[in-house]
């Protein structure tokens, strides 16, 4: 059913009888997702967040367990993700789409039960994108749509207004079958007007952003002097993976004493030197140079020849907020010029 | 000197190589944002940029271009070739605590001075351009120092003044020239600085919260840090090439184990590991953060870090009478004892 939402807050109301939400709130250093709370949830001008919103699903930090030492030995307890429900409203195709590429890491093969369980129990309200928000947007050059539904649940268009919401997975069904939202006042089913207008904006937030190239055809080169210009100026930060809403590496940590203690995953990424060092005091990458190919590497080559797609979303995050702009679309573009001159 | 003349006296260093780099800045991807050019090749040096839209504090690269290079090769000649490096005042600054520090001797860099009447915040001015552009050709953007542009049918149409897309610094600049240079570009500013006394009225106004206040208040900025090192990998103070706060770099091979496990701090991003990096780097920057605001800059949440480092900055001032950088032949202050220092604190 394609339903209409006259008065977003209303509905987010009513969801927050059985859900934590989270949405999309504007600060004086950008645009963050933040806990509902109730308050008006005023999308004028609503570009995308700073950060993405992985740290709901793979949060920076999570205790994986903790240990005790008794009198029978090492006691563990694993810790289990919370099981609460939880509604990210008004996260952008981009990173609804990266969502369908931590389920490969985290899904397919050995299900990692922390992600599985929020993932679970997480309801995307994806919203579209009235065409490029920013100059760093580039999700239609890796395959993607600003209008796409890929790794959401609900899709929400502006419409008028209020909001055309289109149920994608079962998971987004089962929002409307909850208690509180079963009867609700807050939605009705949507006219066909407002659904064909829903439609026309979706067709033209594709038209918007018309790719000019499909990076997915591009062949990185491995011995390319672009790789050592390019990480020249690079100050070896962790800003383009951590706001990375398909970076996933994490690393694990203990805290406390030998007897007494928990493990916690913490984010990591391979930009950091030490994070390729190896316990012989062999260092695989140790040049910002090669920690920079590995991200590229990662991201068009790896990830693409093991589950067919890229790691890629084009969100521009890593773009727009490198202190010293490196521009993985320049990059890129590199590798394709020269595939056609000597093509 | 004129841009041109420097560029082209910067490609004639490199061709007799005199010269063994140049750090500057070059356009970036986005008409908004420069970004730095390390080279060695004159050809490139046509892409230099002198415009107010170059932020970066340059001299961070000094250290680490150094020792890449000391590292890679082995011809001593070519190991002490000076490297040519564009500083604004406050970067000179940053340069003095490296002077000071030996970190690098004077003798290896040639130094061109830019003056500097304010810096462009990008944000600022990528902002009132999608306010107010005719046209979101980006082609047709034009920055300088008298503000920012709109090119209509090849004429220079005003959007915003300059003081609308400024960076703040310039409230509290001690140094709108460079201390010290080999070349400088156009003329020097002929502006007077601030006044030694009124630089810290942004620190003297958030003091005067209480206490509770302001831990509140920071306690909030610490929580919504990622633990990205941006701030300190921009930084030219933090040279350290192992950081005792950060995972994120080698740490020297130590037979001992115990000795090699000592960091300070967890990896967790979480308020007590975030407030102790925070707080123990706003310390180490004590006499050395000559508020250059990269870090600021840098950070992607936002994080009003040069608050916070020129908190410290203060207290080295009002307990000192000391400015980090400003004089590259001092002693840096705190590796100094002198009876004459103030001892307050320990009356309490």
């Amino acid at each position: 059913m394609i339903r209409y939402i006259e008065n977003l807050r209303q509905f987010l109301d009513e969801v927050a009888e059985g859900y934590k939400i989270f949405v999309p709130r504007q600060r004086p250093e950008g645009w963050f997702f933040e806990a509902y709370g109730g308050a008006e949830v005023e999308l004028e001008g609503y570009p995308n967040t700073v950060a993405s919103p992985k740290e709901y699903l793979f949060p920076q930090n999570e205790t994986l367990y903790r240990y005790e030492a008794g009198e029978e030995g090492l006691k563990y307890d694993n810790e289990t993700a919370e099981q609460t429900g939880q509604v990210i409203f008004g996260a952008r195709a981009c990173d609804c789409a990266a969502l369908t590429r931590l389920d490969q890491v985290f899904l397919e093969d050995d299900k990692d039960p922390y992600y599985a369980a929020r993932r679970e129990n997480t309801v995307m309200i994806g919203l579209v994108c009235p065409g490029a928000v920013a100059p760093s947007c580039f999700c239609t050059e890796v395959g993607l749509s600003p209008a796409g539904v890929a790794g959401m649940d609900l899709r929400a268009t502006e419409v008028g207004e209020g909001l055309v919401i289109e149920e994608i997975s079962d998971r987004g069904a089962a929002l409307f079958g909850s208690p509180a939202l079963k009867g609700g006042k807050s939605w009705r089913e949507a006219s066909a007007e407002e659904a064909a207008e829903a439609k026309r904006l979706q067709e033209a937030a594709e038209r918007d952003m018309a790719p000019a190239r499909d990076l997915a055809e591009i062949e990185l080169e491995f011995d390319n002097p672009i790789w050592a210009r390019e990480s020249e100026r690079c100050i070896g930060c962790g800003i383009c993976a951590f706001l990375c809403p398909t970076c996933h590496c994490f690393t694990i940590e203990h805290s406390g004493s030998k007897r007494k203690g928990k493990a916690i995953r913490t984010w990591d990424t391979c930009q950091f030197q030490a994070y390729s060092l190896e316990a012989s005091g062999f260092n695989p990458r140790p040049d910002r140079e090669q920690r920079l190919k590995q991200r590229l590497y990662h991201k068009f080559k790896y990830f693409s020849d093991r589950y067919g797609m890229l790691l890629c979303i084009g969100c521009g995050r890593c773009v727009s907020a490198c202190p010293v702009n490196i521009d993985i679309r320049e990059i890129l573009a590199s590798f394709e010029r020269k595939k056609s001159v000597t093509s | 000197m004129q841009t041109d003349e420097i560029k082209k006296l910067l490609a004639d260093k490199l061709s007799k190589g005199e010269l063994r780099a140049v750090i500057g800045y070059r356009r970036g991807t986005n008409p908004f944002f420069r970004r730095p050019l390390i080279t060695s090749s004159a050809e490139e040096l046509e892409e230099l940029d002198f415009s107010p839209l170059g932020v970066e504090n340059l001299s961070t690269y000094i250290t680490d271009t150094v020792r890449k290079r000391r590292a890679r090769r082995r011809d001593p000649e070519e190991h002490y070739k000076p490297t040519a490096v564009v500083l604004r005042g406050c970067h000179s600054r940053a340069l003095n605590v490296l002077l000071q520090e030996k970190l690098i001797p004077r003798e290896e860099l040639f130094v061109v001075g830019l003056p500097c009447r304010g810096v462009a915040d990008p944000h600022k001015a990528q902002t009132l351009w999608h306010a107010r552009a005719e046209n979101r050709d980006h082609r047709n953007v034009v920055i300088d120092e008298q503000g920012l542009f709109e090119l209509r049918n090849g004429q220079k149409v005003r959007l915003a003044d300059f003081e609308e897309i400024s960076d703040e610094c310039h409230g509290y600049c001690r140094t709108p020239n460079p201390l010290f240079y080999d070349v400088l570009v156009g003329e020097p500013v002929a502006e007077e600085p601030v006044a030694a006394e009124s630089q810290f009225k942004d620190v003297e106004e958030f003091l005067k919260k209480p206490v509770e206040e302001r831990w509140r208040f920071w306690s909030e900025q610490f929580s919504r840090c990622i633990r990205c090192y941006a701030c300190k990998n921009i930084c030219p103070a933090c040279s350290c090439q192992e950081c005792s706060l950060a995972k994120d770099t080698e740490q020297p091979l130590v037979a001992d184990a115990k000795v090699r496990k000592t960091f300070w701090l967890g990896k967790q991003q979480d308020p007590a590991n975030n407030a102790a990096y925070h707080i123990n780097r706003a310390l180490h920057l004590a006499g050395r953060c000559v508020s250059c605001g990269e870090c600021e800059r840098a950070c992607p949440v936002g994080i009003p870090l040069l608050l916070l480092y020129r908190s410290v900055a203060k207290q080295v001032f009002d307990n000192y009478d000391y400015e980090a950088g400003m004089d590259g032949e001092a002693e840096p202050i705190m590796t100094r004892f002198s009876t004459e220092d103030s001892e307050d604190f320990m009356e309490e």
